[in-house]
């Protein structure tokens, strides 16, 4: 049967909005070593429930670090992160889309000898049911859950205007296109929470514009929250309604866009990487 | 009142018919599919039968490893052990418990499933390579352990089980003898295999199995189960593999340890990339080449050894072939076959096929 959540759960956007008091996710004292490495050290941060929080730091200051716990394909050395107000951490990696929890890649991790159509499909996984049996006996309700999937799927790649391509292989598709196909694919799970590593990366000037608008529509139309990690720092500071500033693991700053931007720390940590 | 003749109902139905199948390719290709396997054994002699039945039974293993392989990319050259284990179950069960072949089949697929799943379990820890060598380690062993003294009263040992007598008849009196009865039921089997198998890999659990096998963080990361899909997946190609060898114990009437050697896991592996890697249909591709290229090779190579011979006439010390090395010949005629093929068509016959179908598609558009 396919999960309600797919057609939108309205018990879980309520069950929260009554307890809106207490963030979407809570970050806590987080730290992850490699070796000798301190990528990320002691970092806390909150985030509410409908708002876009801007992560920005120089390269290497534990961004897609940060993404990786929070999709716990890393498991922090300290801290604790809570989503919708319990611990992920004693969760699987697979467990944490079922949550509600999506994300993209710096770095595409794309299916890619599938076409965006089924990349698209996938992300349906974690908000889907099927097993063995059934699916290779075709049973009438692994069919209607079939079509459901086909139509819905359909449905996000016309939203992110990827209809041409949508039988073709992702791994011919310029880079641009593979990004929206990522997110295609977040987007088919409902997330309640949107995990973006450096979307614009690759985007022309006016792309980039384009995608800020993008982002907004997704929160206020979809109700997604989302955390940016950027580097186009006109885009995070257009839309975010937070930013959170890393250097070298550490936090060295968190406000409004316009308090970040003008802390001296943040224009340190960005002029002495750009001497590098 | 007019009234409707038989002969208008009939015209009409056949047009209904032919409409419908005009319109619906995929029945209209079964029902050609159901037609011409109906009729094959009718008009084919036995030796024909008995080879296209053997076709037909590498196909359900090739497709089994192509599941594991082409569509987890999990790697077997050990899948002759699952064939035998196949092939074993049903043959002790019908040669100590009485039981009807058909019924051994589905038995067979449950046992090999248990064993593909358990033998998943620790693969789960190895990649590529290293997994290559483990199910490697296991076609080797396998043969040896069937001719295990302590079960040598279940197995037969290494004289193995004649099943002649065992062979099962023709049904309501039908007069068709075993072997063309051995091929409907084989033939039954396998349209439901490839059913099973085009199934499973359009559905949602084949998009996660083929998800892990393109990026197996995506897939975690998409709520993917990995552990579980691997095992699984492990189970369900064993299983396939474990009916065709059921089929084949049938079929060959007569189970042996040496029937199973590593030689029949490279077969059924070089007949999945034949057939293409990822592609189901292949599998009939595949076990057409490991069926027949063989033969062709042995007529290569003792076509090769007569020129050689023709040629030495007049060149005293060009080299000779002779009767002996001639048999070693032919394995390398079918090494070379082997090499060009996955040279000139890296994707297997499918590829090529499929480029075609391609084009055709494009042109047509
Ligand atoms: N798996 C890993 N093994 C070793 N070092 C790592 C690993 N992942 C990240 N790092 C290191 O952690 C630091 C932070 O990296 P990262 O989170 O990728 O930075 P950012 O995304 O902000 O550019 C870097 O010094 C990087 O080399
Ligand atoms: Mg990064």
């Amino acid at each position: 049967m396919m999960d309600m959540r797919v057609a939108g759960n309205p018990a879980r956007g309520s069950a929260r909005a009554s307890a809106s008091s207490r963030p979407l996710l809570s970050v806590e004292n987080v730290g992850v070593r490699f070796g000798g490495i301190v990528a990320l050290d002691g970092i806390s941060f909150d985030q509410r429930e409908g708002t876009i929080l801007g992560l920005i730091g120089p390269n290497g200051a534990g961004k897609t670090t940060m993404f990786n716990c929070l999709s716990r394909l890393y498991t922090p050395n300290s801290g604790e992160i809570a989503f919708d107000g319990k611990s992920i951490l004693k969760l699987a990696p697979h467990q944490i889309a079922s949550l509600g929890i999506a994300r993209t890649f710096q770095n595409l991790a794309l299916f890619k000898n599938m076409s965006v159509l089924e990349n698209v499909k996938v992300g349906f996984h974690p908000v889907t049911k099927s097993d063995y049996f059934s699916d290779s006996f075709r049973l009438p309700w692994v069919r209607r859950q079939e079509r459901e999937i086909d139509a819905q799927a359909r449905a996000i790649i016309d939203y992110l205007e990827l209809r041409k391509v949508a039988d073709t292989l992702v791994s011919g598709l310029p880079i641009g296109t593979q990004k929206r196909v990522e997110l295609a694919r977040a987007l088919a799970a409902k997330p309640t929470l949107l995990l973006l590593d450096e979307p614009a990366a690759g985007l022309t000037h006016h792309e980039v514009g384009e995608l800020g608008d993008l982002i907004k529509q997704i929160r206020d139309e979809r109700g997604v929250t989302v955390l940016l990690v950027e580097h186009h720092m006109s885009l995070v500071m257009s839309i975010s309604d937070k930013v959170v500033a890393l250097d070298f693991g550490k936090k060295i700053a968190e406000g409004t866009p316009a308090q970040v931007q003008q802390d001296p720390e943040v224009i340190r940590a960005y002029l002495g990487s750009g001497k590098k | 009142m007019k009234t409707t003749s038989p002969v208008t109902v009939l015209i009409a139905a056949i047009g209904a018919t032919v409409i419908t199948l005009a319109q619906n390719w995929k029945l209209a290709g079964f029902i050609f599919i159901l037609i011409v396997g109906g009729l094959f054994p009718l008009m084919a002699s036995g030796v024909f039968t008995f080879q296209i039945t053997q076709l037909l039974i590498y196909a359900i293993a090739i497709a089994g490893l192509n599941l594991l392989t082409g569509f987890n990319g999990q790697f077997s050259l050990g899948h002759s052990a699952f064939y035998a284990i196949g092939a074993y179950v049903s043959a002790v069960l019908m040669t100590q418990l009485d039981m009807p072949f058909y019924l051994t089949i589905p038995i067979a697929a449950a046992v090999c499933f248990v064993f593909g799943f358990l033998f998943g379990l620790p693969a789960l820890r190895l990649e590529g390579i290293y997994l290559a060598l483990a199910t490697f380690a296991l076609a080797i062993a396998t043969p040896q352990i069937l001719k295990f003294k302590p079960i040598e009263h279940l197995t037969g040992g290494v004289q193995g089980l004649a099943l002649f007598h065992l062979k099962p008849e023709a049904p309501f009196g039908l007069q068709l003898d075993q072997d063309q009865w051995t091929f409907y039921v084989t033939f039954a089997v396998t349209i439901l295999m490839f059913f099973f198998a085009f199934s499973l890999v359009n559905s949602r659990s084949g998009r996660a199995m083929k998800a892990i096998r393109d990026n197996h963080i995506a897939a975690k990361v998409t709520g993917i189960n990995l552990s579980l899909f691997k095992t699984l997946t492990f189970g369900v190609s064993a299983l396939f593999t474990g009916v065709a060898g059921a089929l084949s114990a049938m079929l060959i009437a007569f189970v042996a340890p040496d029937s199973f050697q590593i030689t029949l896991a490279v077969a059924i592996f070089v007949g999945m990339v034949v057939g293409g890697v990822g592609w189901i249909p292949g599998a009939f591709l595949g076990a057409l080449f490991i069926l027949f290229v063989p033969n062709i090779a042995e007529h290569i190579a003792f076509g090769l050894a007569a020129f050689f011979d023709f040629v030495r006439k007049f060149i005293p010390f060009f080299p000779t072939i002779g009767e002996q090395s001639s048999k070693g010949l032919t394995g390398t005629v079918y090494g070379v076959f082997l090499i060009l093929l996955i040279y000139v068509m890296p994707s297997g016959l499918a590829g090529l096929l499929r480029l075609a179908v391609q084009r055709l598609a494009q042109a047509r558009s």
